[in-house]
Parts: structure tokens; C-alpha cells; sequence
């Protein structure tokens, strides 16, 4: 019925057809399926493409949004990581100028944080 | 509103890459009555047919980088409009589960006619589309695609990325299924 057939099963469904009542009422059938199928309505919508449109631009302006918030945010996140890097190197070379040496064990002698910032400063401060 | 006569849709889709928007304009004018008919065809007339062929249209320019040119935009556009009515219908199908609506919608009923004892054309109509309603979505896909749509059995096979076989198997079971439903209805 979809001429998909290849030439050898249409003439077997031909004979078929032309032998059996059954089957011409059954192909009679689908016809008048397939047609009433065909025929169904569906209805447009009014001002389609511009709503979709619309809604389009919106979104990619939601999206803009989004990415320069997310660009803010690592730009911000870069800043403050380095600098918090920084800080904290001038930290630890501002212990090893005081202490001598970065060994972890100084930490377990009653370590006092306060002199130590001190130290720090006073470090800085000299050079 | 610019609807570039000439231009295929593979050149319209590489403008559309480019920014140039009046190019989807354009190929939303070509295929949104394609795509209103499939959705039409697989949830029947309702008001989520709008919203859905609406999302199918963004959900294509959302995918346009995915988009290779082998398959027919047509073909792409419409799988997306498919996929998205499966999606509604499973949607749906949980909502009724939750608030158990009654099965009484599966029951084809003859439409009030007191006009005459043989049915008009347009209740016919009006009962095949419900028939097709009733239908299992993957049988109601095929059959929508094929007879309403009109699309080859290869070009359903690559818009349900199933097998030949599979798409005729549905296909033949579909329409047993509608001759077995419609049979007294179609009787002259």
C-alpha cells in the first residue's frame, strides 16, 4: 500500500488480493483508515514564529547573563586566590627568616601565634 | 519578515550559526506546520500542542551544534517534536496515575448524532483521532509519522532509531489494533 513493496511481494499481494475476500475487505479497511488518518485537522497558532522567537531571545539573554556573572565570579575568585597565595608566602618566608627553618616540629613547641606575626612584621620591616 | 526564498535549509542553518536570527525565523515559517501536525497527531487537540511545538523549535536551535547535515533538518526537527510528545505523554500518564482518573477515556463512544443513523464524516474523523489517542505511544508514533506526516519507512526508522522490522511490526499492530477499534464504527 506504500508502493515500498519490492515488484516480487506486490504481485504475491496482488494474487493474494484477487484470490481472498477477506483480504479486499481488510485492505478496504486500512483505506478508509488511512485516509480519515490523513484527513485529521490540526490547527495553527496565531503569531507562532515570533513567539518562538521571543522566547529565543530571552533565553540567550538569560544565558548572557549568566555567563558574564560566571566570568565576574572567576575573575573575583582569581584576584582573591592570588593574593591570598601571596599573603601567605610572605608568611611563610617572614617564619623562615625568624625561625631559620620551616620544620613542622616548631609547630608542636608551644607556638605563639601572636609573637610570631610579630616576628613577621619585624621582618618585613628590616628588609 | 525575511523568508529567503532560494536558500536551502543546510545554508539557512550555517546563517543561523553565524547570529543571523532572521534565518530561524525563517525555518520555524517552514516547518511549524509540520511540527503543529506531529504534535497534534501524537496528544490530540489540546492547548499543551502550542508549548510543545514551541519548545521543539528551541529545543533545535539549542542543538544546531549537534546538528549534522546527513539528516534531513525536517527529519531532525521532527524527532525532537516526537521525543518531546513522549515526553508530555509520560507526563501525563503520571498525572493520572496520581489522581487516578477513571478509565471510562478509553472507552470509544459514539458521539451524540441524532442527525441521522449513519455517522458524518467529521464524527468519523473525530473518532479515528480519538482511536489514535487510545493507541500505545510507540504504535501512535508510527503511525503518526507514516500516515499522517507521510514520511517513508526509512526516514521513520531514523526519526525513532528503531529497526526497519520494528517500524513495520508497530505499524502493521498499530493499524490491527485501530481495524480492531473502528470496525463497527467503519461498517456501511
Amino acid at each position: 500500500m506504500d508502493d515500498e513493496l519490492p515488484e516480487k511481494e506486490k504481485q504475491k499481494l496482488d494474487i493474494a488480493l484477487i484470490a481472498s475476500q477477506e483480504l479486499q475487505k481488510e485492505k478496504k479497511y486500512l483505506l478508509k483508515i488511512r485516509n480519515l488518518i490523513k484527513e485529521q485537522e490540526y490547527k495553527l497558532f496565531p503569531f507562532f514564529a515570533e513567539k518562538v522567537m521571543n522566547k529565543i531571545i530571552q533565553l540567550k539573554k538569560i544565558q548572557k547573563e549568566y555567563i558574564d556573572f560566571a566570568n565576574l565570579f572567576l575573575l573575583t575568585f582569581k584576584r582573591v586566590s592570588f593574593s591570598g597565595f601571596a599573603i601567605f608566602l610572605m608568611l611563610l618566608a617572614g617564619f623562615y627568616l625568624s625561625e631559620g627553618s620551616l620544620s613542622i616540629n616548631l609547630f608542636n613547641e608551644s607556638f605563639d601565634f601572636t609573637y610570631f606575626i610579630y616576628q613577621v612584621f619585624k621582618t618585613i620591616k628590616c628588609h | 519578515m525575511k523568508e529567503y526564498p532560494g536558500i536551502n535549509d543546510i545554508e539557512l542553518i550555517k546563517l543561523v550559526k553565524e547570529g543571523e536570527m532572521p534565518a530561524l525565523t525563517a525555518l520555524i515559517l517552514r516547518y511549524e506546520k509540520q511540527v503543529v501536525k506531529t504534535v497534534t497527531g501524537m496528544l490530540g487537540k489540546c492547548r499543551e500542542v502550542d508549548d510543545i511545538s514551541q519548545e521543539t523549535f528551541i529545543r533545535f536551535y539549542q542543538s544546531l551544534h549537534n546538528f549534522k547535515c546527513q539528516s534531513g533538518v525536517g527529519t531532525y526537527i521532527t524527532r525532537i517534536a516526537i521525543n518531546l510528545s513522549l515526553n508530555e505523554i509520560k507526563k501525563r500518564k503520571k498525572k493520572n496515575f496520581l489522581f487516578s482518573k477513571n478509565d471510562d477515556d478509553n472507552i470509544l463512544q459514539i458521539p451524540d448524532t441524532n442527525l441521522s443513523q449513519h455517522l458524518e464524516k467529521n464524527d468519523l474523523k473525530e473518532i479515528v483521532n480519538k482511536a489514535v489517542q487510545l493507541l500505545e505511544p510507540k504504535y501512535r508514533s508510527v503511525i503518526v509519522l507514516k500516515l499522517i506526516d507521510g514520511y517513508s519507512t526509512k526516514e521513520v526508522t531514523e526519526i525513532l532509531e528503531i529497526k526497519k522490522s520494528s517500524v513495520l511490526t508497530r505499524l502493521s499492530r498499530a493499524q490491527e489494533k485501530l481495524r480492531v477499534k473502528l470496525e463497527t464504527f467503519l461498517e456501511e
